[in-house]
């Protein structure tokens, strides 16, 4: 497994790793970043073109300010430095999918650089030592905060779709994507391992959802990522080579692809062999980096200013005629932002400080739990009833979601009210708490989401038996049927009682309370031995 | 205006094209949907503007939807646009009439407006001319100017009254003084450059040829402002300029700046005799005094203009794949050809030698390790250009310059094939406006002694597009200069 090797290699402490991305991150705007053609995904091929987007000839770009604010945004979010003058270039390159053989990008003037941003390590807490151990996470306080520089962030904007159709050995083009707007964040080689690397990305995800950057997408994320990954021996200094890959669609993707790489620069130095300069892909198949090209022929692009497009210029409340209505201003964004995730999670433990840690934010946050816990939070009133809440989403929405991973389809299909229900209803024990796993397990596979608790428990008859006279009657019944064990009650109570319990349980499907059926097991039996 | 009874001025307009057709002005003609349109708007009357109903050329560089613009290139000989040009729109809805595309240099490149269609043809040659023979055409005709040149051979010999050209180096100006006509490119940022196909985005500018300065003031006053799609124009709203009438008012005294730089050796002496009588000329009246002045950058900008061009016209004609529309070849070997073998062969069947030599030039500029010495040096020398003007303009308190636009009389389209040059010396008469975005008009002056249109150009400083034309006017009322008019020729 790459991953235990890449862990034993960075441990070993003869190694270290610098890792950095060129994120690609898709802009949630309507139209696309230089012509108004719509920037909406999955339409009819080739039905959002306008003569820019196809390079017609005599066409021109024309910057929609939408991509731009949602760029300042991303860079007052990762604490950049806003370069109040910043210019657009032409990068040259024949391919089908870029119709004027150029794309638009900010190259040697980017509009923000030299930014820093937080993120929480996500480690699990099972595997919390052994990272400690292995120096992954330097103290065993399980909520570690690591930061990594941001070298640059560009405007720049997307290609064209090439599919290509092996069997009548063509290309077919789909211009809807091209033109529409992204921002192109690149990151100083501050990542030091896959964990980390992983981290720091679903942290910027967040980021970049919550301050309305990018959509949250249906596949894991918006961002497409380039990794430079470079091992060298523990007491040399960077030479500047690193590997390039590219094709990192996901999460995993990205750790997998660290690890492999770690893996095998590793065994090239350790048998003395240089690390080639160069660019690999990612198969995903197999898990493992490909050579694509080498540094030595990487492609002149030609860089040139854009002409068509005058330097941009952006401002802040202290220049002058700053309420111009085609002025960007920097500080009133700024002030529009809301608060980061890292603040608002900061928040969250201040509010519910009651009940929640630290561990469990962080556990939260691992599952991806963190926006669903905010929603049912505001739906209950009390911290009772949050603890209980918090509870039950650690342990039996963890199981079902399994280990978050579905839990974004979770949260569609149990919305945050039906489970603020669900949790009031246990207070009241109106249901068991063993009832709520197959609860949960029947509410997540529902797809109407009309459907209130009532009929959920009404179909499967559900409802915790709170009559202690009812109750009574079904103890009788399992005594009934159970003969032997009122026996056993004189020489080994607790047993009886446990088997008492459990068969009680396993007959009545998750509606037995427990400490009632206890209590009432044990007066029985007490009466009858007597 | 039309009525039913009056003559058609769109018809009068195609009989001159077609008896005229040696001089190859045109490169696909409207005829029949100009002769609907005219119809159409005399029985509308919309309105009573001098423009309603006026027969005009546009360049074939300009987008006209659903008609074929093709550059003169092979590359675009079946590109039908599926819109059209702002400025020609606005024209449009002025009630003019665009009655054909005009012939010029493949994608605006040259001074003979030569491209795959051929040659335009210089009128003054036919103006003697009585026996022209097919034979002996290439030595009869002599070279129009380019690269709009069909556009200025039109207006000069009164086929129609105002065309569209583009001016990136001087495509107006040039076959403005060789057609005799007047030639103006306005400031940089005044008219929109959409629709328009671009060869140098930083110089080009749309151009307007007429035969009267009224005509230019009219054009302008249609065209110019902001339209949301180029945004390398001005943002504020246009003013539109006053009628020559009222710009013959303004009395005020002119100083007019000679610069040194522009004498060249090359200038003939017919040529610079032509300068120096209107020098004195106008002195004599009394409104205008003369001052030298110097331009210590023209001696650099050919260097600059050539290297920045080039490097533009490289990424600009990138587009041209033959994928999405134009020229795509046939010369496919399914078994091995890949997708650069493809694109190389469209393109190299597509575009002429002159074009793909830019191209190539313009690539080696922009390779990583040039762009610092040439492309980032080039426009440190563009802005020395641009600071010579201002500072002529703005310390010696000149109104404007005096210039010539070409050195000698045209040559014969037989000594133009034989010649190899791509780039003229006259160049530096033009470049410089174009680097620094200034306007500048080309006015016609007086017939040289083999009879043909000494021109000269006035350069202004930017932004300054009224006073310039102000300044213009009150010297061509001056004098009269015989234009042609080879509609009344039998």
């Amino acid at each position: 497994m790459a991953a235990t090797a890449a862990a034993a290699i960075l441990s070993s402490g003869r190694f270290y790793a610098l890792i950095g991305f060129e994120i690609h991150v898709k802009l949630a705007t309507n139209s696309k970043m230089f012509s108004a053609s719509s920037a909406a995904p999955a339409q009819t091929t080739n039905s959002q073109v306008t003569p820019f987007d196809m390079a017609l000839p005599g066409s021109l770009p024309y910057l929609n300010r939408a991509c731009l604010e949602a760029g300042v945004r991303a860079a007052v979010g990762l604490n950049c430095q806003i370069n109040k003058i910043s210019h657009f270039e032409r990068k040259h390159y024949f391919y089908p999918d870029s119709p004027s053989g150029y794309q638009i990008t900010q190259q040697r003037y980017p509009f923000a650089s030299d930014g820093l941003f937080h993120y929480p390590l996500l480690v699990k807490r099972d595997k919390l030592k052994a990272s400690t151990k292995h120096k992954f996470v330097d103290n065993p306080n399980s909520f570690v905060i690591k930061q990594c520089r941001i070298e640059r962030i560009q405007l720049e904007h997307d290609t064209g779709r090439s599919i290509h159709d092996e069997y009548q050995n063509r290309t077919l083009i789909d211009l809807n994507r091209f033109g529409t707007g992204l921002v192109e964040i690149v990151t100083r080689p501050d990542i030091q391992s896959s964990l980390e690397g992983e981290s720091f990305l679903r942290e910027l995800n967040r980021l970049l959802i919550k301050y309305n950057i990018c959509e949250q997408s249906g596949l894991e994320t918006a961002l497409r990522v380039d990794a430079n990954v470079s091992l060298h021996r523990k007491d040399t200094m960077p030479d500047g080579s690193r590997v390039e890959v590219k094709n990192l669609g996901s999460f995993i993707d990205v750790r997998q692809a660290i690890d492999f790489e770690i893996k095998r620069q590793e065994q090239l130095l350790t048998n003395n062999y240089p690390i080639q300069k160069e660019t690999r892909t990612y198969d995903t198949n197999k898990h493992q980096t490909v050579h694509l090209r080498r540094k030595e022929d990487q492609i002149d692009y030609r860089f040139m200013i854009e002409p068509n497009l005058p330097p941009l210029f952006l401002y802040d409340d202290n220049d002058k005629n700053i309420n111009r209505k085609d002025f960007v201003n920097i500080d009133h964004i700024k002030r529009s932002l809301p608060m980061s995730p890292l603040d608002e999670r900061k928040q969250y433990l201040d509010k519910y400080k009651d009940f929640l840690t630290v561990e469990h934010l962080h556990e939260l946050l691992r599952l991806d739990m963190i926006d669903y816990f905010r929603d049912v939070m505001i739906q209950l009133d009390n911290n009772h009833l949050g603890h209980i809440a918090l509870e039950v989403l650690l342990s039996d929405v963890k199981s079902i979601s399994y280990d978050g991973r579905k839990i974004r389809k979770f949260a569609q299909a149990v919305s945050s009210t039906l489970f603020a229900d669900i949790i009031k209803n246990l207070e009241k024990r109106i249901i068991t708490r063993f009832s709520l796993y197959t609860l949960l397990t029947l509410c997540n596979k529902n797809r109407d989401s009309t459907r209130t608790l009532k009929s959920f428990l009404d179909e499967h008859n559900m409802y915790a038996i709170n009559d202690e006279n009812e109750l009574e009657k079904l103890c009788l019944k399992i005594l009934e049927e159970n003969p032997k064990q009122i026996d056993r009650y004189k020489t080994n109570p607790k047993k009886v009682l446990e088997q008492l319990h459990s068969n009680i349980c396993k007959k009545h499907h998750g509606r037995i309370h427990d400490d009632l059926v206890n209590d009432l097991f044990k007066r029985l039996l007490d009466k009858r031995t007597k | 205006m039309l009525s039913n009874k009056t003559s058609s001025a769109v018809r009068t307009a195609i009989n001159a094209l077609q008896r005229y057709k040696v001089l190859n002005t045109l490169t696909n003609d409207c005829f029949d949907k100009a002769l609907e349109t005219e119809q159409q708007l005399s029985n509308e009357q919309k309105n009573n503007s001098p423009l309603y109903g006026r027969p005009i050329l546009i360049k074939d560089n300009y987008c006209l939807q659903d008609i074929y613009t093709t550059c003169a290139s092979k590359m675009l000989a079946n590109f039908r646009a599926p819109y059209t040009s702002t400025i020609v729109q606005r024209l449009i809805d002025s009630g003019c009439i665009i009655v054909g595309k005009t012939n010029m240099d493949e994608f605006s490149m040259g001074v003979a407006s030569w491209g795959v269609f051929g040659p335009v043809g210089n009128p003054w040659s036919v103006k003697k001319a009585t026996n022209i023979d097919e034979e002996n055409l290439k030595k009869l005709l002599h070279v129009a100017g380019g690269s709009s040149g069909g556009s200025a051979a039109a207006v000069a010999a009164n086929f129609v009254s105002i065309a569209l050209g583009s001016d990136t180096g001087g495509s107006v100006r040039n076959p403005a003084a060789r057609c005799g006509c007047y030639g103006f490119k306005p400031s940089y940022g005044l008219l929109s450059r959409y629709g328009m196909i671009a060869l140098v985005n930083s110089f080009d500018s749309p151009g307007i040829f007429t035969r009267n300065i009224d005509d230019l003031i009219l054009t302008i006053n249609a065209i110019a402002g902001p339209d949301g799609e180029d945004a390398t124009l001005l943002s504020k709203p246009f003013e539109r300029f006053q009628s020559s009438t009222e710009l013959l008012k303004d009395k005020k005294k002119i100083t007019i700046g000679l610069p040194d730089e522009y004498d060249i050796n090359k200038l003939s002496s017919e040529y610079r005799s032509c300068l120096q009588d209107l020098v004195v000329q106008l002195t004599a009246t009394g409104e205008f005094t003369f001052k030298r002045v110097q331009l210590p950058y023209a001696s650099y900008s050919n260097a600059a203009y050539t290297i920045l061009s080039s490097c533009e016209i490289a990424s600009n004609m990138s587009r041209y794949d033959g994928i999405k529309y134009g020229h795509h070849t046939n010369n496919i070997d399914e078994s091995k050809d890949t997708y650069e073998d493809i694109l190389r062969k469209t393109r190299d069947e597509s575009l002429s030698e002159r074009v793909r030599g830019r191209i190539l030039a313009g690539n080696y500029y922009l390779l990583e390790e040039n762009y610092e010495k040439y492309f980032v040096q080039s426009q440190r020398v563009r802005r020395g250009v641009t600071n010579d003007y201002t500072k002529v303009f703005e310390e010696d308190k000149v109104d404007c310059l005096l210039a010539p636009v070409v050195s000698d009389d045209p040559i014969t389209h037989a000594e133009y094939e034989q010649s190899d040059t791509i780039f003229t010396d006259d160049d530096i008469f033009t470049v410089g406006a174009n680097l620094a975005g200034l306007p500048a008009l080309s006015f016609p002056v007086q017939v040289s002694s083999k009879g043909f249109p000494i021109g000269l150009q006035l350069i202004g400083p930017f932004l300054q597009d009224q006073a310039l034309l102000s300044i213009a006017n009150r010297i061509c009322s001056t004098y009269k200069f015989p234009f042609l008019d080879l509609t009344k020729q039998n």
